[in-house]
């Protein structure tokens, strides 16, 4: 029988693909075909015939491991030892770890509602923290850079991954340039294999003696950062999704100097899409200036910690539109003055917001304000503060609230299906205002999850069966409630509530 | 009583009752949405799980029958700390239920008891494979699974290096 077959009809050839018919396809061909297929589409088509799946056989087994893994309660360690078992299983390791470092900051990702896949989170959250962080070697002084390549061994394939989570922490500051070659040999290397990379500018590390100097002061009072480092470092990983620039601590009152650096002077990244300055507690230049080389190419911005970005005087709306005409997702930690006005004039078509604010009238009217601007679009919506609980306030806002719903009605959020709230908002006759809103603007929503804030306080408020149905009966189309709780450790508990 | 035809990605029909099927989570809201969308109340609900074949399907189902009078374990409803529920349940004849399969099979159950929504026979499974990997050398993980090693060259050595860099502190 033969493998191919002209029609004569159409001049095209048309190729008979099932195994045992098809002479001309030895096995080992098929086993290249079906190579490159994810897990889910491998075990699919194992179920074809008997003869793909007596062929697939280790494959098959391969991919099962890769979907099975993240279901299984084991220690770290373990799931590491199956990566020396054969080339499959090890393909099969990596995926599941390579994941992470794409997906670790999505929403879906936090609010991962299978208990057995947030566990295996924290196991992978444990692999890369504490052992792809090379920008705190001054705390780890054994797990520098250049222990690293030794170990490994420098001459090894630069073609083969080493960086099992394919996300790394570097320093952004280099005392001098003896503490950047090891850096730049091992990006030089390895660097294309980097997906996710987090830049950190440390503080000096200075001795004790010399801390408490003349010497230390001097050294202390100024802190530069040698930006002209980042074009070079940025070039090293050309394949990086998500870049994360961060500053030393907020309570520190260092002065952070960064050098001038233009965005013409950064290299092209073109799978760069995700940009946080979620722990940048310095000066905006050096945001600004990543901001305006990769702004284009966007999907998700984390705005700075405490001053928004979006209030810079260069960023108008028209800029913003321009500078931003990709974006999807964007999280900001407090708005306020200009960034408020620009976030309701903005065009983005946004299907994610995250936006912490609440505190005084204006801005609760603000609030909605913003969220109108992005009712077409808008999926998802995290509200990360909650209000003064100050009663003159209280009816302050509730009377800016009617007296905008009677001039320009808010529109439906047609679209919004998960909104993610602090879980002071439980309180539903102290946040009455909000509530009494919700389910007419928010008709279709179909899950509510209520989260800690902040984050490493001991919750006191909780959900019971009474507020879950009085929410059920607010809004006829939510099918969960979701409570999230911090536990020990700061991991995340759940409870969920679901419609009866 | 009312039964419910599930139907396996291979197109197998398997003929369940509706008390028993509801048992997983999955097969439970699929009804109740059958029930909510279908005029006629007395209509048999035709359920196809195109991610789950015969041969898996039935075992499942097997599974549930055995269990079908064991408390209800929520898959993740009012959770308590760790995964204590897994302790509990595993019976003589779960093991001897398992015994006979291989690793393959059972991570093919782990998938498809995850899908229904089964938790009992997730943890069960779960544990199985767990206790195959967890303290095993890596000779031991090979001759359970039935996979051979296809390293090449220092390939297998270099492996060991970048896990030993994570395990070593």
């Amino acid at each position: 029988m033969s493998g191919t077959s002209k029609d004569p009809e159409s001049e095209t050839w048309s190729i008979l693909v099932s195994p045992n018919t098809n002479y001309y396809l030895p096995p080992e061909i098929w086993a290249k075909i079906f190579h490159n297929l994810s897990a889910n589409d491998l075990i699919s088509v194992t179920h074809v015939c008997p003869e793909w799946k007596e062929l697939l056989e280790s494959e098959r087994k391969y991919a099962l491991l890769e979907q099975v893994l993240p279901l299984l309660n084991m220690h770290w360690s373990n799931i590491l030892r199956c990566r020396e078992v054969s080339k499959g299983a090890k393909k099969a390791v990596n995926h599941c770890l390579e994941t992470y470092a794409t997906n670790r900051h999505t929403y879906s990702f936090e609010h991962e509602e299978s208990e057995s896949r947030r566990h295996f989170n924290i196991v992978l959250g444990v692999i890369d923290f504490l052992y792809y962080n090379f920008s705190a070697i001054f705390m780890r002084p054994n797990r520098s850079v250049q222990n690293f390549l030794t170990h490994m061994g420098e001459n090894r394939d630069p073609g083969k991954n080493l960086f099992v989570t394919r996300s790394i922490r570097v320093p952004l500051h280099f005392e001098n340039d003896d503490d950047y070659t090891p850096v730049e040999r091992m990006l030089t290397r390895f660097g294309h294999h980097v997906w996710d990379l987090t830049l950190r500018a440390e503080r000096p590390r200075l001795d004790e003696a010399v801390e408490w100097g003349e010497e230390g002061r001097e050294r202390r009072e100024t802190f530069h950062v040698s930006s002209r480092k980042l074009p070079e470092l940025l070039s090293l990983v050309p394949n990086i999704k998500r870049l994360d620039i961060r500053s030393w601590d907020p309570a520190s009152s260092l002065p952070l100097v960064v050098g001038d650096i233009r965005p013409g002077q950064l290299p092209e990244l073109p799978k760069l899409v995700t940009l946080s300055f979620d722990q940048w507690f310095k000066e905006e230049s050096l945001p600004f200036t990543i901001l305006r080389r990769y702004g284009p190419q966007l999907t998700t911005l984390i705005d700075t910690y405490y001053h928004s970005l979006l209030r810079l005087d260069d960023l108008t709306v028209t800029a913003l539109n321009e500078l931003f005409p990709s974006l999807k997702k964007l999280k900001v930690r407090l708005a306020y003055g200009s960034a408020v006005t620009k976030l309701t004039n903005v065009n983005w078509k946004l299907d994610e917001l995250t936006i912490g604010f609440l505190r005084g009238p204006t801005l609760k009217e603000d609030l909605f304000n913003i969220v109108n601007n992005f009712r077409q679009t808008l999926v998802q919506l995290q509200i990360n503060d909650k209000e003064n609980n100050r009663n003159e306030l209280r009816e302050l806002v509730e009377d800016n609230i009617s007296r905008e719903l009677n001039t320009s009605p808010i529109e439906a959020l047609l679209h919004l299906k998960i909104l993610c709230l602090n879980i002071d908002f439980i309180q539903l006759d102290v946040y009455d205002w909000f509530w009494k809103l919700v389910p007419n603007i928010m008709s279709n929503l179909e899950e509510i999850h209520f989260r800690p804030w902040p984050c490493h306080v001991v919750e006191e408020r909780t959900i019971d069966n009474t507020s879950a149905n009085e929410i059920f009966q607010k809004m006829p189309n939510i099918q969960k409630i979701l409570h999230w709780s911090r536990r020990n450790g700061g991991v995340l508990g759940l409870r969920v509530f679901t419609r009866n | 009583m009312a039964l419910v035809r599930v139907i396996s990605s291979d197109g197998a029909a398997f003929l369940v009752s509706q008390r028993l099927a509801k048992r997983s989570g999955k097969l439970k809201t699929e009804i109740e949405t059958f029930r909510k969308s279908s005029d006629n109340s007395e209509a048999q609900p035709e359920i196809r799980i195109v991610t789950i074949r015969a041969e898996i399907l039935r075992l499942v189902l097997q599974w549930l029958q055995q269990h079908q009078n064991d408390p209800v374990l929520p898959a993740n409803q009012n959770e308590q700390d760790g995964r204590g529920d897994a302790e509990m349940g595993q019976s003589q004849w779960d093991r001897d239920f398992l015994a006979p399969m291989d690793l393959g099979i059972v991570m093919e159950l782990i998938l498809a008891a995850n899908h229904l929504e089964v938790k009992g026979l997730l943890d069960i499974t779960c544990k199985l494979v767990e206790s195959k990997i967890t303290g095993r050398t890596v000779d031991e993980i090979r001759t359970a699974f039935k996979l051979k090693s296809d390293f090449k060259g220092n390939e297998e050595e270099q492996t060991r290096l970048e896990n030993r860099w994570c395990v070593e502190n």
